[in-house]
């Protein structure tokens, strides 16, 4: 019975220890999670999400719109991680919606945002129709 | 000596005395032939006893008479021009360069004059006035007495301004016929203007003959030109003809064209060899089309028109562009293509149509391509393929492209730049490619 009771409390033991490792990893950022939206809020599957410094555009969860990310690779080959208080700066775009820079500062945790994207207004009513004539010669001058 | 000198002074003497007898002679007639011989100061006129002109009058029994002569010098009686008017008569015609208006048309009354009436026959007597002073005066060439006045048989009666007579203008030389103007000329039947009524009516009447021809071709021409083209569309219409184009366009515009016609139409489209009459045929085809409000039709043949015939209207290609926009994105491509050909001849408008119009192409070239990247990323979203990602990264690229010379355009133009950099900050992703 001792044995057993030993063999549980090993094992209990042997699967905490590297979740409570991973989380006090000193090189991970702080995870920061953007839920893109239309208007109604419906997510937009074809959203991206852009930082300004970096050359890749990341594409939305297409099921619920949503992206996620503690650490960004630049073009120049230095990595930019999430940490609490850093000021984020982030471009969220779609096709046919209007594209919104948000900017935010990043917590320690429950770092959830949601942007609402409206889409691009088009007035159909300004483009005139024009009035096709008939062929005529035009006389030489 | 003696006798040559008094020859001499005898031949002064005669010439000293002729002088003066010959320039008394000649001024003493003019008072014969005023300038102005109507006490309106027209040199010529109609009264209600007949026309006055530069030339001389006559009295009953045949005299002459001075032209501006108001009574008979021999017998005190009135003369044709004896206060018959009020007023001066207004001139209707143009002044200066301006272009004459026709004046209204006045009827012309045949009214017989009375035989027994002693101032009639010394008169033209070849136009019979109407009752109205004012409309019945018309000018004369100052230069030519013998001409009688019509007097409102034509409405284009209008005195040129440099006082010359327009061919259709009311004033129509006298009739050289004898019968015409019996008393006005001094040779003619003397004095005895009788008082019968046969000889007396014979003048009278005929000039009221004479006018009528003068009146007849004035309206022949009002009248005919006006149910010309109804005519000939309703027989087009009816006979299914297809030959001449341009009476076709008028229904062409109403979409009234038979089936018989578009059938003629076609087949005509068809044979023909030339690619500008082939072009005209079309064109009466897609107006037809519109003018129905059928634009399944309408876009079938302007396709065919720009497809086989002619694109380099680009008022078609971009009526056509703007058409296909309407739909989705299975016809941006299209959108795209016509926008483009239509561009190629932008340089066909001016001014404010230049400007409308291109700002309006770049426009739909950008929504075009909007949705074509936006097909093409929901298409990877549900296949993830290298080529479907190929796709939209292509499209997103003409996106950009096409928004940000659309900007650049309204920028240049001063046009709304709102949506243009919407659409271009989202296909770029970022402002700064789109404000630099």
């Amino acid at each position: 019975m001792s044995m057993l009771l030993s063999f549980m409390l090993q094992t209990v033991i042997a699967s905490t220890a590297p979740a409570y490792a991973k989380d006090k990893a000193p090189d991970d950022g702080v995870p920061v999670r953007v839920v893109v939206c239309d208007d109604a809020k419906a997510p937009i599957a074809t959203a991206v999400v852009r930082h300004p410094l970096e050359a890749d555009r990341h594409r939305v969860n297409a099921v619920d719109g949503s992206w996620e990310a503690s650490v960004l690779y630049l073009p120049d080959g230095s990595e930019l991680r999430f940490t609490a208080g850093m000021t984020l700066n982030l471009e969220i775009s779609a096709p046919g919606y209007t594209t919104q820079v948000l900017t935010y500062q990043v917590r320690k945790r429950r770092n959830l945002i949601d942007v609402t994207l409206p889409k691009i207004e088009v007035d159909d009513g300004q483009l005139e129709e024009p009035t096709i004539s008939f062929g005529r010669d035009e006389p030489r001058e | 000596m003696h006798s040559f000198s008094r020859a001499m002074l005898a031949g002064l003497g005669l010439l000293a005395l002729a002088l003066p007898a010959t320039a008394g002679g000649w001024q003493s007639f003019a008072a014969a032939f005023p300038t102005n011989a109507c006490q309106d100061g027209w040199t010529a006129c109609i009264t209600s006893g007949g026309a006055v002109g530069p030339g001389m009058l006559h009295d009953t029994a045949g005299r002459p008479l001075p032209s501006d002569g108001r009574l008979g010098w021999f017998d005190l009686q009135p003369t044709a021009s004896f206060s018959p008017f009020v007023g001066l008569s207004s001139y209707s015609g143009a002044a200066g360069g301006e272009v004459p208006r026709p004046a209204p048309v006045a009827a012309v009354q045949p009214t017989p004059v009375a035989a027994s009436n002693p101032t009639q026959p010394t008169q033209p007597s070849n136009v019979q006035a109407s009752n109205n002073p004012d409309a019945s005066i018309r000018t004369l060439p100052a230069a030519t007495p013998n001409v009688a006045v019509s007097p409102t048989a034509n409405p284009n009666a209008t005195m040129p301004p440099n006082g010359n007579a327009t061919p259709n203008s009311t004033l129509a030389t006298r009739p050289t016929q004898p019968s015409s103007q019996p008393s006005s000329q001094p040779s003619a039947t003397p004095v005895s203007m009788q008082p019968t009524s046969q000889p007396a009516t014979q003048p009278v009447t005929q000039p009221v003959a004479n006018i009528q021809p003068v009146a007849t071709p004035v309206a022949t021409p009002v009248s005919q030109p006006a149910p010309t083209p109804t005519a000939n569309i309703a027989t087009s219409q009816v006979s299914n003809d297809c030959t001449d184009l341009v009476t076709l366009e008028p229904a062409a515009m109403m979409g009234s064209l038979t089936l018989g016609q578009t059938k003629c139409l076609e087949a005509r489209l068809s044979s023909e060899s030339q690619q500008t009459t082939k072009a005209k045929i079309s064109l009466v085809l897609i107006n037809n089309a519109e003018g129905k409000g059928d634009k399944t039709d309408w876009e079938r043949l302007v396709k065919r028109h720009l497809e086989e015939i002619d694109r380099s209207d680009p008022d078609l290609c971009y009526k056509y562009s703007l058409q296909l926009s309407r739909g989705g994105a299975g016809r941006a491509s299209g959108v795209i293509r016509w926008a483009d050909y239509s561009l190629e001849n932008k340089s066909k408008w001016t001014g404010n149509t230049y400007k409308s119009r291109v700002f309006a192409l770049e426009r739909l070239k950008t929504e075009a391509a909007n949705k074509l990247w936006q097909d093409a990323e929901a298409t990877y979203t549900t296949e993830h393929t290298d080529e479907n990602e190929a796709k939209s990264a292509k499209y997103r690229g003409m996106t950009k492209d096409y928004a940000r010379e659309w900007l650049d355009y309204a920028k240049a133009s001063a046009q709304d730049t709102k949506s243009a950099m919407q659409y271009c900050v989202s296909a770029a992703g970022t402002t700064a490619f789109c404000e630099g």
